[in-house]
């Protein structure tokens, strides 16, 4: 089996797809949403 | 500012300059040059991707966006992170495999040279104007830092500019940014800590957070559907993520940053490292802002942070009104502070009912406050018409009034280094587009030093440009705004004209051509007319360019284009 292409790897560790990647950039933008809302209504 | 600053300040431009012109020397080769030695890994990519964008204006202003108005502003980066994932998914794969100079270059190929030249042509009038307000920047800096005019202020520092970026090349960009922007976080760092040091004893973090949302200066997230106010949830996510899909993937001045990756994963990890950590940045930029808008409670601020405008004003015959609402100023400052200080020992003491009083005393001082600053931006404003705005000279005022020496002399650098990198990274854009997509279009078959040297006459030439336009430009906007209001003016059609190129195949170069002349002028005529936010004309220009597109290949039946790609 060969392996895939170097540009198709991330390199990231437990990150193995583009596909990973991608859902964790997301993952972190909705965490610092919730967290800027949450700073305006603690304290409010 | 005294000697250490100077050395500090003077020994990094030179720096500067100096790793420009001796890691570029000799280059020839137009690739190279244009789009560096193709060995950058991802930290370079991403630090570099992120110094462009965040110019001088971005350190100089943003903190004054935070003083001024709190943390909405940290919305209109809300989109970048999903652009980003597209940019990464579907526009840079393209770009690597059909190996471009520029994102021009692709509409060349997919479309047809008259859609290569209005896309440039877009860029180059957009970006050209834009260069301008960030050489505007830097000179408002240096003016006030040394008491320069400011007219020889932005030919001096925009032609220093000129000169290091025609020296250098991509690499050299891509380097010096690396560094730059090391330079640029230690000197923001350094005046958080120093903040947090001077703020009253008792206060700390958690008490300057809570003063600062009594004050409406957290409302980071505003779920708000209207249309008119300028950053929401709704037009940072949709308007932020045209204008950063458009940015970032469509502007010559960050793709070439990312096309000089050793790989597509190095420069798609360049990418992801700008989506994660784009928003964080903006916040803790804004949230300096805020802190300083807690410490000017408890020290007083001039009652406008542009002095010498103050002061020149002072001098004709508004100089008694002025001087009474300075004097209401100071008398409502004290009382403020007298209260705020209430307020700290009231809560200090456990008495929630002393605090809440203490609060209220010091929210009516406060307005009475606000009241006399914006009855005198309005006497300082050109014609005694709208409100001056002074936001801009909120940091710069108190580093220069309340950071040590050494530490001025690393902030003032910071932002020349985020002028440079910034206006390094733009200049090259300009040059290369112009010389790709507009002169070897015309003059073909020269040699590649020929073009290099074009490439240095151009990037020279819209250097010149920049600095003509920001010697005329007197901007009403808050700086950081101003180029994002340019920037949205712009971008939606050409985001447009790059959506058809990768995503709809049927559409052909004639109907994408008119149909986005179409829409550019739609864009300017409703931006003189209608008063919503200017993120929005990221949607409609985008949308328009797309929707007009596909009417007029369909109902005029022009030619079909097969897309390459």
């Amino acid at each position: 089996m060969t392996p895939p292409p170097d540009d198709e790897t991330t390199g990231l560790p437990g990150l193995r797809t583009w596909r990973q990647v991608y859902l964790a950039v997301l993952v972190i933008f909705v965490l610092w949403v919730v967290l800027l809302a949450a700073l305006d209504r603690l304290y409010a | 500012m005294n000697g250490l600053d100077y050395a500090i300040l003077i020994g990094t431009l030179l720096a500067i300059a100096g790793l420009a012109v001796w890691s570029t020397r000799g280059r020839r080769d137009l690739s190279a040059y244009l789009k560096g030695s193709g060995q950058a890994g991802w930290l370079t990519i991403g630090l570099s991707v992120m110094a462009t964008q965040a110019s001088a204006v971005t350190f100089l202003s943003t903190p004054g966006q935070g003083f001024e108005s709190g943390l909405g502003f940290v919305q209109n980066y809300f989109g970048a992170p999903l652009a980003l994932i597209v940019i990464s998914v579907f526009f840079l794969p393209i770009y690597r495999r059909l190996k471009v100079y520029t994102a021009y270059e692709y509409l060349g190929l997919r479309f047809d040279p008259k859609t290569r030249l209005l896309g440039a042509g877009l860029f180059l009038l957009q970006r050209g104007l834009g260069a301008g307000i960030t050489i505007y920047a830097p000179a408002i800096v240096l003016s006030t830092v040394m008491g320069w005019r400011l007219d020889a202020t932005i030919i001096c520092s925009g032609l220093f500019v000129v000169i290091y970026t025609v020296a250098g090349g991509c690499d050299a960009v891509s380097l010096t940014q690396k560094y730059q922007i090391g330079v640029i976080f230690a000197g923001m760092l350094a005046a958080g800590a120093v903040l947090l040091a001077k703020l009253p004893p008792g206060l700390g973090l958690s008490g300057a957070l809570t003063l600062a949302g009594g004050f409406h200066r957290l409302n980071a997230v505003d779920f708000s559907p209207s249309l008119d106010r300028r950053y929401t949830l709704w037009s940072g996510l949709l308007g932020g993520m045209f204008l950063a899909l458009s940015y970032f993937g469509t502007d010559q001045s960050q793709v070439q940053r990312y096309l000089g990756g050793a790989s597509l994963r190095e420069s798609r990890l360049g990418l992801m490292f700008n989506a994660v950590f784009k928003i964080p940045m903006q916040f803790f930029i804004l949230l300096l802002g805020v802190l300083i808008f807690v410490f000017y409670q408890f020290e007083r601020p001039p009652v406008f942070f542009n002095r010498s405008a103050w002061a020149a004003q002072a001098a004709s015959n508004q100089g008694p009104r002025l001087r009474a609402l300075a004097a209401d100023f100071a008398a409502a400052h004290n009382e403020e502070r007298a209260d705020l200080q209430a307020w700290i020992a009231a809560r200090q003491g456990g008495d929630p009912a002393a605090a809440a009083a203490a609060h209220a005393a010091a929210g009516a001082a406060f307005a009475r406050l606000e009241a006399a600053r914006s009855q005198t931006q309005v006497l300082l404003s050109p014609g005694g018409k709208g409100s001056a705005n002074d936001s801009d000279y909120v940091f710069i005022d108190f580093i220069l009034d309340y950071l040590p020496h050494g530490l001025i002399g690393l902030l003032v650098t910071a932002f020349f280094a985020a002028a440079l990198s910034s206006k390094a990274g733009e200049l090259n854009a300009l040059g290369s587009t112009t010389t790709v997509d507009i002169y070897r279009h015309i003059a073909g078959g020269r040699s590649d030093s020929h073009y290099v040297m074009a490439s240095r006459i151009f990037t020279a030439f819209w250097g010149l440009v920049a600095i003509a336009f920001a010697l005329f430009a007197r901007l009403s906007e808050n700086l950081i705004q101003a180029v994002n209001i340019l920037g949205s003016i712009f971008y939606g059609v050409v985001l447009g004209i790059f959506l058809l190129a990768f995503f709809v195949k049927r559409v052909g170069g004639t109907a994408v051509f008119w149909a986005a002349l179409a829409s550019q002028s739609l864009v300017f005529a409703l931006y003189f007319t209608l008063s919503i936010s200017y993120l929005w004309y990221n949607v409609i220009g985008c949308a328009a360019c797309m929707g007009l597109a596909l009417l007029l290949q369909a109902t005029l039946g022009l030619a079909r284009q097969a897309a390459p790609a």
